[in-house]
Parts: structure tokens; C-alpha cells; sequence
């Protein structure tokens, strides 16, 4: 297998700029987060892990356990998917601490919850691909966000089985951000597309 | 528990095949009635471009070798029942370019692939968009399928 080159491969790869653009991308998607939110969130937390694809669904419980995700598709010189997940408790949390409510407000996900998600996602995901492409030179867009929440094996299995022809390892972001008095978990993964592979 | 691209086929009564968290992907659930051989595979593709030595990962090379397999076990084509499920769309929104159909693919894929072999489905559970989980029990050859919902149905 040809060793990969651009940016997002070079994320899947993790070497050493790669994580640096991953975290730089983070920290800008902070940035709009904080806009969106009207009140500064950053990262308290945040560690780049290299996870075997099988155990991917383990990490959040299993291949039952319910998650919620926010997916969507990245254009550009190359295509590829991002996606975050949530433990559903989390997200709502999440949810809840942007639009200023206690924590334990909300606690079903509805068309209003997965609308606020989605946003989430539009803006974290445009903020950090704006960040690759005027560090990297190289255009990259989000599309509009789909929010999930099921069983974490059936939300992952498309995307993990095509990666799985080519390699047997994922690199995740695993983070925690909010404000200085609520924060949140949030898994982050980036996939580049191996099929477009463009040199 | 299969995970992508596992498969098992047993004749051990007690034992209980299954699939957890199938989105696109496909559980083909194979019963000998009479022989009380139990089959299941966990197929994730719909085709295999070249052969790479994974039979049991794509649709269309998965069936025959579970039928082998079954076969091999003791048991016989013309008493098998085949229960499919699994094949959701995840992902549906109008935005996505990944409207690949992953799901629905396989499901093609795997009709073609028993037409073949002329042998037909009995029952299924395929498509929409929520995540499944598939359990077959050897004893008695009975089929449920779980979504989120929580609700259980038998096949």
C-alpha cells in the first residue's frame, strides 16, 4: 500500500504535523463553537489515540451500546468522513450547556435537539476544515451534518468495513471541552476516503 | 458473536449465533431443521472486486461458502430455511454524497448470490435506517432481530 500523503491521511497516519493540524483544527472549531455559544469554550482535554477498527464500537460500550453521532462528509482534494460521538447523556448535556439550561434539561432527542447537534457539527466541522485548508493550502467542505443516534456498530459499519480493506488501525481524538464550570466528552473521528486515492 | 466478516456454522444445541449493532451490514442466518445445524455470517460488502481470501466479507462469496460450510456440517440444502437482517440506510439526509446504498446493495447482492444456488430466502428484515441486532438459536432454529426501540420480533 502507497503511503499516503495528504492531510487527512496524514491524520490517519498520525504523524507528528498531523496531530498538530488535528489539535490547531480542534482549537479553531472551539473558536466557533465559543461564537455559536455566546461564552468561551475550549479544550480541557484532548489525546490522540491509535485504536485497532474492531475495537472502535468498544470504546463506547459495544456494538449495542447507544450513541449518538454527528456525521458528516468532507469534499475536497480528497474525500473522507468525520464523525463525533457522543454517550446520549453527554450530548444532552451538551445541548443543554449551549443554550445556557441546567444539566439534565434536555433528555430526548427530538427534531430541536437534533437540529442544535447538527449546528454543532455544521460549525465545529466547517471551523476545523477552514483551519486544514489555510494551513495545508489544499480546500476542504463539510456537507450538512446528520445526527444519529442508534446501536454504535450499526453507525460505524459502513464507514469502519471500507477502511478495513486497507488498514487495521483508526487514530481518534478523544476530548473533553465546555466552559470552565460544565464540560463534555466527545470522540472524534477523522476518515479519509481510501477510494479516491489522488497524488 | 460475529463480528464483519465472521461466520460460524454449529450443530451444538445450546449455542446462539448472532450479530450485534448490523447497520449496512448483513446477517444471513442458515437452519437445517431437521439436522438442527445452525449457520450465520456477517457479510459487510456486496462484492468482492478481486479475491482476497475473505469469503465470508462480501455478499456475493459469502453465500456459497456458508451453504459449503453447512453442508460440510452434516447438513442439507433442501431442508434450509434462510433468514436475512440487517441492510439499513444509517446515514439518510439529502446533503450526503455517501448515498452508496451500502446496505441495499448487499441485499441485491445476496438474492442474486441464492438465486445461484437456487435456493430462496424465507424471511428478512431489511432496510430502513435503524441499527439491528441478530440472534439465531441452534436448538430450535428460532430468528429475532432487536432495534433500539427495544423491541424484539421474531422472523
Amino acid at each position: 500500500m502507497e503511503e499516503p500523503k495528504d492531510a487527512l491521511r496524514e491524520i490517519q497516519t498520525g504523524s507528528g504535523d498531523a496531530i498538530k493540524v488535528f489539535s490547531g483544527g480542534f482549537n479553531s472549531a472551539m473558536t466557533g463553537l465559543s461564537q455559536m455559544a455566546g461564552q468561551e469554550i475550549k479544550i480541557s482535554n484532548m489525546e490522540f489515540k491509535k485504536v485497532p477498527i474492531k475495537d472502535v464500537p468498544g470504546l463506547f460500550g459495544g456494538p449495542e451500546a447507544l450513541i449518538i453521532a454527528v456525521y458528516l462528509e468532507i469534499s475536497g482534494k480528497t474525500n473522507g468522513q468525520m464523525c463525533v460521538i457522543y454517550e446520549p447523556k453527554v450530548a444532552f448535556d451538551l445541548i443543554d450547556l449551549l443554550m445556557g439550561q441546567p444539566s439534565g434539561s434536555t433528555h430526548e432527542l427530538t427534531e430541536m435537539e437534533r437540529s442544535a447537534l447538527g449546528e454543532v457539527g455544521n460549525i465545529m466541522g466547517s471551523f476545523f476544515l477552514n483551519y486544514i485548508s489555510d494551513t495545508t493550502g489544499l480546500s476542504f467542505q463539510p456537507s450538512p451534518p446528520v445526527v444519529m443516534m442508534d446501536m454504535a456498530g450499526a453507525i460505524l459499519d459502513t464507514t469502519l468495513a471500507g477502511l478495513m480493506e486497507f488498514t487495521d488501525e483508526i487514530y481518534i481524538m478523544e476530548t473533553v471541552f465546555g466552559t470552565n464550570d460544565r464540560q463534555v466528552a466527545g470522540t472524534f473521528l477523522v476518515i479519509p476516503n481510501p477510494e479516491t486515492e489522488t497524488y | 458473536m460475529l463480528g464483519m466478516g465472521e461466520y460460524a456454522v454449529t450443530a451444538s444445541p445450546g449455542a446462539v449465533l448472532c450479530c450485534i449493532g448490523l447497520g449496512s451490514c448483513i446477517a444471513i442466518c442458515m437452519y437445517d431443521y431437521v439436522a438442527r445445524i445452525g449457520g450465520m455470517v456477517h457479510i459487510v460488502l456486496p462484492h468482492t472486486g478481486t479475491p482476497d481470501g475473505h469469503p465470508t466479507k462480501y455478499a456475493n462469496t459469502a453465500v456459497p461458502f456458508l451453504l459449503q460450510e453447512v453442508v460440510k456440517k452434516g447438513g442439507s440444502r433442501d431442508r434450509l430455511t434462510i433468514k436475512v437482517a440487517g441492510g439499513a440506510q444509517m446515514a439518510i439526509a439529502p446533503g450526503l454524497r455517501d448515498s452508496f446504498h451500502t446496505g441495499e446493495r448487499n441485499l441485491e447482492e445476496i438474492k442474486t448470490a441464492l438465486q445461484k444456488e437456487r435456493v430462496c430466502i424465507t424471511a428478512g428484515d431489511t432496510g430502513g435506517s435503524a441499527g439491528r441486532t441478530v440472534r439465531m438459536f441452534v436448538d430450535t432454529g428460532k430468528v429475532t432481530v432487536r432495534t433500539i426501540g427495544g423491541s424484539v420480533k421474531e422472523l
